[in-house]
């Protein structure tokens, strides 16, 4: 099973704080041995700020109190640092704090800038120290102060690149504090300025798009409409390049989306499209049971995969939400594509393919016939489906088409010579 | 006086003696001593006048003559006193000047002799002769001046080789042959004089001790001077004898000076002037590259002398000097751009090389580079620099280039089927060992500019290797270089010592005249490969590294090479999908027609790689996409630079076959023309036979291939067609059975082609046809029969196609999902239902009349309202209606299927519809119908321009859409009255198209209306 399991490829591209969750569920499913994941965790830990953790999970895996002096010394560096930034940052914050202050500000940055030099003699070394210190915090796990401290810093930064990285460390943070709100709009304001920015390299917007995807993951499975927005965003040219280029296994979110959203079917077409493109160099059950019911039409295979499927998503920190979603859509699905091409089936083969008892595979066609998804009626004498055809005969299509011609030639005509009831 | 007059009487005298002894008929010789004698006198004088005076003499004899008077005069207004003091000085001067003036003139013929210009070798040798009396007058020496006897000997050798030369004699210019005649006959009656032959025999007998007694003898002879050690006196010697008897001159006069140097200069001095001279003729050669050294240079003789000096050099830093300059001049001993060079010279090219890389390897502080100072100034050996390196300078890359490229042209020319192409094959090991030596001193001395281009070169002879080939390169390679140990091991000398004799033996035979014999000893010239030089394990490896090197450091031209290269390697090893990745990453194929030729033949290359690849893996659009281009242009062998087509109608200059034939590939490159073929024509078969099949009204609906149609077209024409012989022959034969839904027909027919013995992986190819023969004949078959059948069996078609229910399954449902058969299946009984709305002919026929009926009433509407500004206007923007018309005929099907005008109309559309909105806007700003035609008619006037509409819907009711006020009022009815009122007066906008646009706008016929 761990060779569908992505944590390790989506680890290249997260954060290391934003890996840490993955970490975690790893951890609860037990898919790997758990004294791995553990080093794994203090290795993540390493250089970040929360020493305190690492240690915790230090003495927890070597069963022992003794802590290894490396981490001791990071622990006072840590703190030392804490207090010369704490020291720096002091003046601004609690001038920051102030409501009134914030209501001066104005989008012009020299301005903000300027106000404070003067108003409170808050120079740009204090302002860089504000930096610093909301890094710092959000290295030591302490998202939601970050969070703050970086929106407090937002109108004051200058560059353009660190107001890159600003943005970025607040999708983190507010990930991270899984307020899932706020992320979403930090992320499509990342979004706005990856796609505005002008001065990087084409390699560099590719890798910050494959970043801002992966990062996203968090919040798009994690809100309602993420769905949505998750497979408007990776169906963006741009991203789609990033995608087929950089970070094919992004695929599997995508089909997953794709399959749970029913509303939007009409990218199915262009999904598939990619999938088999890039089948050489990714495919798992999830994009092969994409694969195996609209490309192959082998109904058999796609039951198979399905059931790899359950599997993978179960084990898939992101998807294991939508596990029972996604199979009910699934089986839609395969049961759709399989009535489009059959006129008569037969239910005992469809409750078997359904993974259903002959009464519920009825019930369940019933209900579907019922909700006006499904044309068709069940011969409960044959044991068999029998599907409305709603074919139209050539003659009946030549005769609207003519009928219609008719009706347009007679408008025209009336209109060039002119109608008898309208002459004068 | 008297003296003067004795003396110039004497040479009068002299001269007529000397005229009379060699009884010379020719006329020039007689005017020439004639006019001497009239004027001897004023000669003289002339002389003492100018003593300092480096004149030619034959310019003072030229103006002797209206000087006459004058200077008789002067010199008889000369008082004693004055003459005497200068006669003194004449005496003293004059026998210098004398001897000066004939090595001047001794010179001049020599350099007369190189660029064989034998009517000033006629004119100078009698002037010789003439100075040659003055001279002897002055010295009063009774022999000959060894000088003159020298230049007698050499100008009958030269004599005797250029009438020997028949090639040469043909070429000549009448007046020049008739001057070399001359010469012969006066030569000869000379020579053999009872003066000169005695002098004459002498010298031959006995050059070096003349020579020795030649003070005179400028340092420039020196160039040629010798070492003091016996031991390279010895290799002198080894010379084979034939080659020293011809060579003697130089040799011997090498010898000689090795003793006059010994006891007059120092040995680094001797060195340095030698260095020194030997690069001062070569900095000419690197000067012009394209005539290199001056005219007529004995490039033999110079390549001789380095191939000397290099065995005598001092010290490694000039010996590596010299061995450089010897390969400029190897390379210049073979003629043009458009020959190529001799196998036996090459291979001499490359041990020199060799010789150069293991003398750098050996010594590291060595650095050759081409940018330091020419070693031309030096005086001293040099000095290492600063950083404890000698820099020498030389150009390895450009050295190893030129290699490269007189390979490939050797290998354009020679027979691929001849015994002589393999052997020139052989030779490719020790180049890419060469090379990759090259390049590892390259990378070693960091010279990250030069090294992309040794790398390319390297890469320039993997990526068409297929493993095969590789590993057989490798197996000959390591046999090379057992046999270099062996030999080797016989030799006690080593290998080096080996191969520099080779080189020796290689050399003489190269100087002897007979060019047979050149040629059987030149291509007996043993060239071992350097036993430190391994090949990677595998091509791949290799590219992988070489081509990494590029990227890193070359330019853009070496990157895109390296790229195409890339693809290729990665194509023909298989593997499409990188190779197709890399492609379409690099953007190459949007900017490649900005590339050079080459590099556009090997991105076609590349292109035909690419499409055999997705071709053997089954791919088979791909495939064709990859091919139709090559393929369809019908220039398939021009774009690969495989072999010249014979154009009926195109004419080609001989410049442009010159040029295309240098471009074209050598054998062992080639791509399989028939190969290609019948992959481009059956992948066009694969993708062509079921879309005719699914839409057999309308063949031209969508054509894929369409040189496959023309083809087929051909094939269908002919009244009786044989058995398949020819690629396409086979591939029509099995179209006609594929179109039948015959797979095992087609399969037969397929199969039968020759070519798929080229094919690597041939049992996988031809499974893979098989299959994809079976798929697409069952699509065919559905596609044709599907209406005659109620209801079809899957079993039964499992049985007809052989294939398994899933694939029938397979392909069947994707037909019933993409509505290409109307049917679909009955799950219980394991059969597919047709439904019967299959159309029949007529049905679709007449379903197509309809739709071109439609479109010929949209076509109508659209040619109304563009008169008049809306027709279906039921709200109140005037031309919401004819915008949303236009809207919906782009997105519309069904007008697509009727081929251009679907797609004008597409293109239309969305055009139309904004003209018409702005039209409905002026319709409600100004009350709807002063402005509205207006503003019409320009709106539309945009859209219609802009799609290139023609008139011909106007044109055909033009007095029609002169009246528009009934239309109006449906677009209006509040116009009602108004519009039926204003009708507009007949003919205004008569004239179809065009004609309509001038006409005023609505409003003011709607006032003439009025």
């Amino acid at each position: 099973m761990a060779s569908y399991e992505l944590s390790s490829t989506l680890a290249r591209f997260l954060d290391k704080h934003l890996c840490f969750p993955l970490l975690e569920f790893l951890q609860d499913k037990g898919v790997y041995n758990e004294e791995d994941i553990m080093r794994a965790k203090i290795a993540l830990l390493q250089n970040t700020n929360m020493v305190d953790f690492a240690m915790d999970i230090h003495k927890e895996l070597y069963q022992t109190d003794e802590v290894p002096a490396t981490m001791m010394e990071r622990r006072t560096e840590v703190v030392n640092r804490l207090r010369s930034l704490q020291k720096a940052v002091d003046p601004i914050i609690g001038c920051l704090s102030n409501s009134n202050v914030i209501r001066n500000f104005r989008h012009d940055r020299a301005f903000n800038l300027q106000f404070l030099k003067e108003e409170f003699d808050i120079g740009p070394e204090q302002i860089e120290a504000l930096y610093q210190f909301s890094k710092f915090q959000f290295d030591c796990g302490n998202y939601s102060m970050a969070s703050e401290l970086l929106q407090a810093y937002k109108p004051l930064c200058t560059t353009s690149e660190r107001n890159m990285s600003v943005q970025w460390g607040k999708l983190a943070a507010d990930t991270l504090t899984q307020n899932y709100e706020a992320a979403t709009e930090a992320l499509l304001r990342l979004r706005e300025s990856l796609d505005n920015q002008s001065f990087a390299t084409p390699l560099m917007q590719l890798q910050q798009r494959t970043w801002l995807m992966h990062w996203s993951l968090h919040v798009f499975w994690n809100t309602e409409s993420g769905k949505n927005a998750l497979i408007d965003l990776f169906l963006q040219p741009a991203y789609m390049s990033a995608i087929t280029i950089n970070a094919q296994h992004l695929l599997r979110y995508l089909a997953a989306a794709v399959v749970v959203n029913r509303k939007r079917r009409n990218v199915l077409r262009e999904l598939i499209k990619v999938i088999q493109q890039e089948s050489y160099e990714y495919s798992d059950p999830i994009t092969q049971f994409l694969e195996c019911l609209f490309v192959h039409y082998d109904f058999d295979g796609a039951q198979q995969k399905l059931i790899e499927c359950e599997s993978v998503i179960e084990h898939d920190y992101f998807l294991t939400a939508i596990k029972s979603e996604f199979l009910e859509s699934a089986r839609l699905f395969i049961f759709e594509t399989y009535c489009r091409i059959h006129q008569c089936i037969n239910i005992d083969m469809l409750s078997e393919r359904l993974n259903m008892d002959k009464e519920a595979a009825e019930k369940w066609i019933a209900n579907l016939i019922l909700s006006a998804r499904l044309n068709a009626k069940i011969d409960s004498k044959a044991g068999t489906v029998v599907m409305g055809m709603q074919s139209s005969s050539m003659q009946e299509s030549l005769a609207e088409k003519a009928k219609q011609l008719s009706v347009r030639t007679f408008t025209l005509a009336n209109a060039v010579v002119g109608a008898p009831a309208t002459k004068a | 006086m008297a003296s003067r007059f004795w003396t110039a009487g004497s040479d009068s005298d002299e001269e007529e003696v000397d005229a009379s002894e060699e009884e010379n008929s020719s006329s020039e010789e007689e005017s020439s001593s004639s006019s001497s004698s009239s004027s001897s006198g004023s000669d003289s004088s002339s002389d003492s006048d100018s003593d300092s005076d480096s004149d030619s003499d034959s310019d003072s004899d030229d103006s002797d003559a209206p000087k006459k008077g004058a200077a008789r005069f002067l010199a008889g207004s000369d008082s004693d006193s004055d003459s005497d003091e200068d006669r003194r000085v004449v005496l003293k001067s004059a026998k210098d000047k004398r001897f000066s003036e004939l090595t001047d003139t001794c010179d001049e013929i020599r350099n007369k002799m190189k660029i064989n210009d034998w009517s000033a070798i006629q004119g100078l040798f009698d002037e010789l002769n003439k100075r040659l009396e003055r001279a002897r007058k002055v010295s009063e020496a009774v022999g000959t001046p060894r000088v003159y006897v020298r230049m007698c000997v050499e100008l009958e050798d030269f004599l005797n080789d250029t009438l020997a030369n028949k090639d040469l004699k043909k070429k000549m210019s009448s007046t020049n042959a008739k001057a070399l005649n001359t010469m012969r006959q006066r030569l000869k009656k000379h020579n053999t004089s009872d003066e000169f032959a005695e002098a004459v025999t002498k010298f031959r007998e006995n050059p070096q001790e003349d020579e020795e007694e030649e003070e005179e003898e400028e340092e420039s002879s020196s160039s040629s001077s010798e070492s003091d050690t016996d031991g390279e006196r010895e290799e002198t010697e080894k010379r084979p004898a034939g080659a020293a008897k011809k060579k003697d001159k130089l040799l011997t006069m090498d010898s000689a000076e090795i003793t006059y140097e010994m006891v007059a200069k120092k040995l680094r001095e001797i060195v340095t002037s030698r260095g020194r001279k030997g690069t001062d003729k070569q900095e000419q050669l690197r000067e012009i590259v394209t005539s290199r050294g001056r005219k007529g240079t004995d490039k033999q003789e110079q390549v001789e002398m380095l191939q000397f000096l290099a065995n005598v050099a001092k010290g490694v830093p000039q010996k590596l000097e010299v061995l450089l300059q010897l390969v400029g001049s190897l390379f210049d001993l073979s003629p043009g751009i458009s020959n190529y060079m001799k196998v036996g010279l090459w291979k001499r090219c490359m041990l020199v090389m060799l010789e150069i890389m293991d003398t750098l390897q050996a010594n590291e502080a060595i650095v050759l580079d081409d940018s330091a100072e020419p070693s031309e100034e030096r005086t001293a050996e040099p000095v290492a620099g600063e950083d404890g390196k000698v820099r020498v300078w030389g150009n390895l890359v450009a050295f190893v280039e030129r290699l490269d490229d007189e390979m490939f042209k050797s290998l354009q020319v020679i027979d691929p089927h001849t015994h002589e192409y393999m052997a020139r094959l052989r030779d490719e090991p020790v180049f890419l060992a060469l090379s990759q030596k090259v390049h590892d001193y390259l990378a070693r001395i960091g010279d990250v500019r030069n090294q992309p281009k040794v790398a390319l070169r390297l890469i320039e002879h993997f990526y068409y290797k297929t493993d095969a080939v590789y590993d057989a390169m490798r197996k000959l390679t390591m046999l090379q270089q057992e046999e270099a140990a062996a030999s080797a091991a016989a030799h006690p000398e080593g290998a080096v010592a080996a191969a520099s004799a080779a080189a020796e033996t290689a050399a003489a035979a190269n100087t002897s005249n007979e060019p047979g014999e050149e040629q059987t000893a030149d291509d007996k010239v043993a060239l071992p490969v350097p036993l430190d030089f391994s090949m990677d394990e595998s091509s791949t490896a290799a590219m992988k590294r070489l081509v990494g090197i590029v990227f890193t450091h070359g330019d853009e031209r070496a990157k895109a090479r390296a790229m195409l290269c890339t693809i290729y390697h990665k194509a023909l090893h298989g593997d499409f999908h990188s190779a197709r990745d890399m492609l379409l990453m690099s953007h190459l194929q949007d900017n490649v027609m900005l590339m050079d030729i080459s590099t556009q033949i090997l991105y076609n290359r590349s292109m035909a790689q690419l499409g055999l690849a997705a071709f053997r893996l089954g791919l088979i659009s791909e495939a064709h996409s990859c091919l139709q281009e090559l393929y369809g242009s019908g220039h398939i062998k021009e774009l690969l630079a495989q072999g010249m087509a014979m154009g009926k109608f195109q004419d080609k200059t001989p410049e442009q076959e010159l040029l295309e034939k240098r471009r074209q590939m050598p054998f062992h490159m080639h791509i399989s023309m028939e190969l290609l073929e019948s992959s481009c024509l059956i992948s066009a078969m694969l993708l062509e036979v079921p879309a005719m099949a699914s839409s057999p009204l309308s063949v031209k609906k969508r054509v894929i291939s369409k040189s496959f149609h023309r083809i087929l077209d051909t094939y269908n024409r002919q009244t009786f067609t044989g058995p398949p012989e020819t690629v396409r022959d086979h591939i029509m034969a099995a179209t006609r059975a594929l179109m039948r839904g015959d797979w095992s027909g087609a399969y037969g027919a397929v199969s039968a082609l020759t070519v798929w013995q080229l094919v690597p992986q041939r049992e996988s190819v031809l499974d893979m046809l098989k299959k994809q023969l079976k798929e697409e004949a069952l699509r065919t078959y559905l596609f044709s029969y599907s209406a005659q059948y109620r209801s079809l069996s899957l079993d039964q078609l499992c049985t007809m196609f052989e294939m398994d229910e899933k694939a029938v399954y397979s392909i069947v449902s994707k037909m019933m999902i993409a509505e290409d058969l109307h049917g679909s299946w009955d799950q219980p009984t394991r059969t597919i239902v047709m439904h019967s709305i299959e159309a029949t002919k007529v049905q679709s026929l007449a379903g197509q009349f309809a739709d071109k009926a439609t479109l010929m009433v949209e076509l109508n509407e659209r040619a109304y309202a563009f008169r008049t500004g809306g027709l279906r206007d039921d709200d109140d923007m005037g031309g919401g209606g004819g915008g949303r018309r236009g809207g919906r005929r782009g997105q519309d099907g069904q007008w697509e299927d009727d081929g251009g005008h679907g797609g004008r109309g597409r293109g239309r559309g969305p055009r139309l519809g904004a003209a018409r909105m702005g039209l409905g806007q002026g319709g409600q700003d100004f009350g709807g119908h002063r402005r509205g035609g207006g503003g019409g008619g320009r709106g539309d006037r945009g859209g219609f321009r802009a799609s290139g509409f023609s008139s011909n819907m106007t044109s055909g009711l033009p007095d029609r859409f002169q009246r528009r006020g009934p239309y109006r009022q449906q677009a209006n009815p509040n116009m009602q009255a108004l519009g039926s009122i204003s009708r507009p007066g007949g003919g205004v906008g008569g004239g179809p198209g065009g004609g309509s646009y001038n006409r005023p706008l609505g409003g003011d016929r709607r006032d003439r209306g009025l």
